[in-house]
């Protein structure tokens, strides 16, 4: 929590002036609807003394003043604060997609995708939700504080102590401990919740299966089950979030009540001379006072639900194998069993191996036009040369079905494409980058078995034209057809039986 | 947005119970309000004219401060309980919906539904606890309020009478002025940050190819863009806290001013200037307080509308009750055709599964097997033709009586053990690779006792060894008196078909025709 404030607080100190506008127009915001309650009362009792009117034409001045400032300041605070965090967000993603895109290939390429937009997308979201929600909110609400208590001092320390003592407790103590009251419920509900999302998930995914193998009923009910579960330990976490809550209006009344007996006080002390204009300022001041820690329950829940945000890197789990040999020009098959270690065995040859690159089974399509997305390999693909390279892998026509042929946007990317279709699209991306050797992960799963091994015999067969002879091809397969021409198969054991 | 939304309204009855309970506090509420301005005034009057305060209005003082403290202890906890009770209501509606939906309509709406009983509805909190008890405090307390200014000052009274309902009509004029333009931002948004996030999600693949280095730049242009459109969005998003907080000290002020130049003349008495003083800004305070929550209400608005949409989507097959005389095992596809993406998939299929045979749907990827069976199951209804078993049509027949005699393996098989709850649930599930999971669903289906078996692609990701060791277990049921229907088209599969039959597609004007190849 302290950490995640730090870190906002770090995206105001990127631009200092910004930052520095940001604070003086939400202290101005403040401090108007301070200085109208203020200098409100001030008329009032002035006014009940009946000077004579121009006396009060500066206060009256001073009231419409501050009663218009206030909205304007906090509108033009709200749009810069905004406007700070947005540009803070853009660096950060900016700053980290730099790191990782220097650093070990190896690691990056490996990176889950889905974890990778979390950490992109929501984490740098709620940090710089962060500076607008809590941290601007919690300076602010400081510094105009001190200035209310400053004020009250004037008139006197014992009031400006109590009111210190209130604004600390309504301010701080309440919302922090609300705040912890309800991460609180949050966990205590934690464990019931995932396995309720769990339950959930594993409903949505395969409802058709459950509902044919007659266990759907029982996974739903345990969703709900789970859910209630959470629902009663929450309950109880929370009791505590509403006495916190309570304690604003507990600790505004007693600062009344003690103002009320201070100015009390203040008029039986015999001999001391109390102008009736500081009395009601002190004591209707501290109505309006607590306005200025009025964000600070919701800044404190901000700063707690913050989550901390995971490390990216690194990614482990790869066995150490051993690495065949491989030269340019070859054509390698490797087969065996799922998770025998293929895809790590073509990760640990595109690290050792120079000019050799990895095309994953699951690379990504980009919600760009086609002749983009295979420019992904190579910057200056021309549109002859992908046509040539679709046209290769079986693409040929329903490229040119397309609306706009090779300048077709796929909208949302893989989404846009059959489970063939894009896999064909990897292939011609694979085809047409500048890589000495191509590692290929299981190129043609998902194709029909007939084309899916006529492609497997092209991509092992030199003579073939689909990869230059003088390229390497080292390919992952499942089903290699018995009349390949490969130079080399590899076979990888792992010694699991299938129980059948 | 409605205020409230009359759906909720009519469905929950915890929405009820938790809006007449917030009724009850907000006018408690306004009342305390109005006895701590009057007796705090007073007191201060009192003392001003250095005299005691009366003991009576310290004593209501007391009270009425007390009585905030319990209302706000009591609103809390009322608030938290009815956002729970209503929110996992909702959560179960929509997931018992969404899972009984046809298959292609479960896949269209999956991950919304995922989304919305996970966390999406979670975010109807802030509505129901926040939102709601602020809305009635909007319309309640005000009045109350303004009787304790009248009473007090009718000038005054007069102001607030006269401004407050500015806000809403100004709210109204902005929203009129406005309409559509927030909704194509956010569209503007979410498509700049998609475009960001596909970016990032294609670092390991640009990493792999060395060229990861270009797009930092055109992260940061996009950056650029979204910031810009989202400052234009809440320029306009936040005028209506603008004109609300104008409104408000404007009015506040004005009442000021005016009661302070009748005291100069006399016109009013000290205790009833305060009295105006300290009430005008609560007049306005539950609109403010409505105003700040408005926006984490909308999420959970959304999210209500969302699963509502959700909810009317119409169930998938509804069961019937028939049975056939004597169970068989015998499966029909006459002229079964579906609307696909494109064309019908399958576009009349005709073919015969029976007892004893090991019978093979084959086709090109798209042709419609699947779809094949989840008709078959009476997951689907077909567009034209039928399915039988037994000589019953689908839509007759008892489902759950059906089901209990299939075992089904769809394509991508969960790894639900034969008991939920057994040692293997514990099974991290995202540990076991493709070819894992197939074998452990594989296991499954085979360990079923069921007469009738679809399985739609067994062998896919297992080596040509395993598939040989599945394809004759499936072929000894068979000949143990099992109807076997496979979906597939490596060579092994086909070679232990007794029937092969095509499944093609086509386009919705031509009758297609199930081929048979291999008899």
């Amino acid at each position: 929590m302290v950490e995640s404030l730090r870190s906002a607080l770090e995206l105001l100190r990127a631009r200092p002036g910004r930052a520095l506008l940001v604070l003086v127009l939400g202290v101005g915001a403040q401090l108007s609807a301070l200085g109208l309650a203020a200098v409100a009362a001030w008329l009032i009792a002035r006014a009940w003394q009946m000077p004579p009117v121009l006396e009060l034409t500066v206060a009256v001045v001073a009231v419409r003043a501050l009663g218009l400032a206030r909205g304007g300041l906090r509108y033009a605070e709200r749009l810069v604060s905004h406007d700070l965090a947005l540009r803070g967000a853009t660096d950060l993603r900016v700053d980290r997609y730099r790191r990782l895109a220097a650093a070990d290939p190896g690691s990056v390429v490996a990176l889950d995708r889905g974890e990778l937009v979390l950490r992109f997308g929501r984490d740098i979201d709620e940090l710089t939700a962060l500076v607008v929600r809590a941290a601007v909110p919690i300076v602010v609400a400081a510094i105009t504080s001190l200035a209310a208590v400053a004020l009250l001092a004037a008139i006197s320390l014992p009031a400006a102590a109590a009111l210190l003592a209130g604004l600390v407790l309504s301010g701080a103590l309440g919302p922090i401990a609300g705040a912890r009251a309800s991460r609180a419920a949050e966990q205590a509900a934690a464990v019931d919740r995932a396995t309720a999302a769990g339950r959930a998930a594993l409903a949505l995914d395969h409802a058709a299966e459950l509902r044919v193998g007659g266990r759907l009923t029982e996974v739903v009910a345990q969703a709900a089950g789970a859910r209630e579960r959470a629902g009663r330990r929450q309950q109880r976490a929370r009791a505590r979030s509403a006495y916190a809550a309570a304690v604003v209006p507990a600790a505004q009344g007693a600062v009344i009540l003690t103002v009320l007996w201070i100015g009390y006080a203040m008029t039986t002390v015999p001999l001391t001379e109390v102008r009736p204009t500081a009395l009601v300022v002190l004591m209707l001041f501290p109505l309006a006072a607590f306005e200025a820690v009025g964000q600070l329950p919701a800044a404190a829940q901000a700063l707690v639900a913050i989550r901390a945000p995971a490390p990216l890197l690194p990614v482990s789990g790869r066995r150490p194998v051993e690495l065949p040999e491989v030269s340019v020009g070859c054509r390698v098959a490797i087969v065996g069993p799922s998770g025998s270690g293929k895809t790590t065995l073509l990760l640990g040859l595109a690290e050792q191996q120079p000019g050799a690159t990895f095309f994953a089974e699951d690379a990504h399509v980009f919600e760009t036009s086609v002749l983009e997305n295979l420019r992904v390999g190579r910057g200056d693909v021309t549109p002859a040369e992908a046509v040539r390279a679709l046209t290769a892998v079986g693409l040929g026509g329903w490229v040119a079905e397309l609306p706009d042929g090779l300048d077709t946007d796929l909208i949302g990317g893989a989404a846009a494409l059959s489970g063939g279709q894009r896999r064909r699209l990897l292939l011609a991306r694979a085809l047409l980058a500048p890589a000495q050797i191509l590692l290929l992960d299981e190129p043609t799963e998902h194709l029909d078995a007939e084309q899916g091994a006529d492609l497997v015999r092209a991509l092992l067969d030199r003579e073939s034209g689909l990869v230059a002879a003088e390229r390497g091809v080292v390919l992952v397969t499942h089903q290699l057809p018995p009349d390949h021409r490969a130079d080399r198969v590899l076979r990888m054991d792992m010694s699991t039986s299938i129980h059948l | 947005m409605k205020p409230v939304d009359p759906r909720l309204l009519r469905d929950s009855a915890a929405v009820r119970v938790h809006l007449g309970y917030s009724t009850l506090l907000a006018v408690l509420d306004a009342v305390a309000i109005v006895i701590v301005a009057t007796t705090a005034a007073a007191a201060v009057s009192a003392i001003v004219a250095r005299t005691a305060p009366e003991g009576a209005d310290l004593v209501a003082l007391v009270v009425a401060l007390g009585l905030r403290v319990g209302l706000t202890l009591a609103g809390n906890r009322q608030g938290d309980r009815a956002a729970d009770t209503v929110i996992d209501q909702l959560e179960n509606r929509v997931l018992q919906h969404v899972v009984t939906l046809a298959p292609r309509e479960l896949e269209r709406t999956r991950t919304r539904a995922t989304v919305l009983v996970t966390t999406g509805l979670r975010a109807l909190r802030p509505y129901l606890s926040g939102y709601l008890p602020a809305l009635l405090a909007a319309v309640l307390v005000p009045p109350v309020v303004l009787v304790g200014i009248a009473r007090a000052d009718l000038m005054s009274a007069a102001i607030v009478l006269v401004t407050l309902p500015l806000i809403p009509v100004f709210m109204v004029l902005i929203g009129l002025l406005t309409r559509g333009r927030a909704a194509a931002t956010l569209d503007r948004m979410t498509r700049l940050s998609g475009r960001t996030l596909d970016l990032v999600a294609g670092l390991p693949t640009l990493r792999a190819l060395n060229r990861a280095g270009g797009p930092a730049a055109r992260i940061a242009e996009l950056g650029a863009a979204y910031r810009q459109t989202a400052l234009g969005g809440l320029r306009i998003a936040f005028l209506s806290a603008l004109v609300l907080e104008l409104v408000a000290t404007l009015s506040v002020a004005l009442v000021a001013v005016g009661i302070g130049m009748r005291l100069v003349f006399g016109e009013v008495g000290l205790q009833a200037a305060l009295v105006a003083l300290i009430l005008a800004p609560e007049a306005y305070r539950p609109l403010r307080t409505l105003g700040e929550r408005y926006h984490a209400a909308e999420d959970g608005l959304a999210a209500l509308d969302s699963a509502y949409a959700l909810l009317a989507v119409p169930a998938g097959a509804a069961s019937g009750t028939g049975r056939p005389e004597v169970p068989l095992g015998v499966l029909q596809w006459q002229d079964v055709a579906v609307a696909g993406r494109s064309g019908m998939a399958p576009a009349g299929l005709t073919a015969l599964a029976r007892p004893g045979r090991v019978t093979v749907l084959t086709g090109g990827n798209g042709a419609g097997k699947s779809t094949a069976f989840d008709v078959a199951l009476g997951l689907l209804a077909p567009d034209r033709g039928r399915v039988l078993v037994d000589g019953v049509p689908l839509p007759e027949l008892d489902l759950d009586w059906w089901w209990s005699r299939v075992a089904w393996l769809p394509q991508r098989p969960t790894v639900l053990p034969a008991a939920a709850g057994t040692a293997i649930d514990l099974l991290d599930r995202t540990e076991l690779s493709l070819g894992e999971r197939q074998r452990l669903a594989l296991d499954r289906v085979l360990a079923a006792d069921a007469p009738v078996l679809l399985l739609d692609e067994p062998t896919a990701h297992l080596d040509d060894e395993r598939e040989a060791a599945v394809l004759a277990a499936l072929r000894e049921r068979a000949r143990a008196g099992a109807t076997v229907v496979l979906i597939g088209h490596r060579p092994a599969v086909l070679a232990a078909a007794d029937e092969v039959i095509a499944v093609v597609p086509g386009d919705a004007v031509v009758p297609g025709v199930g081929m048979v190849i291999d008899g």
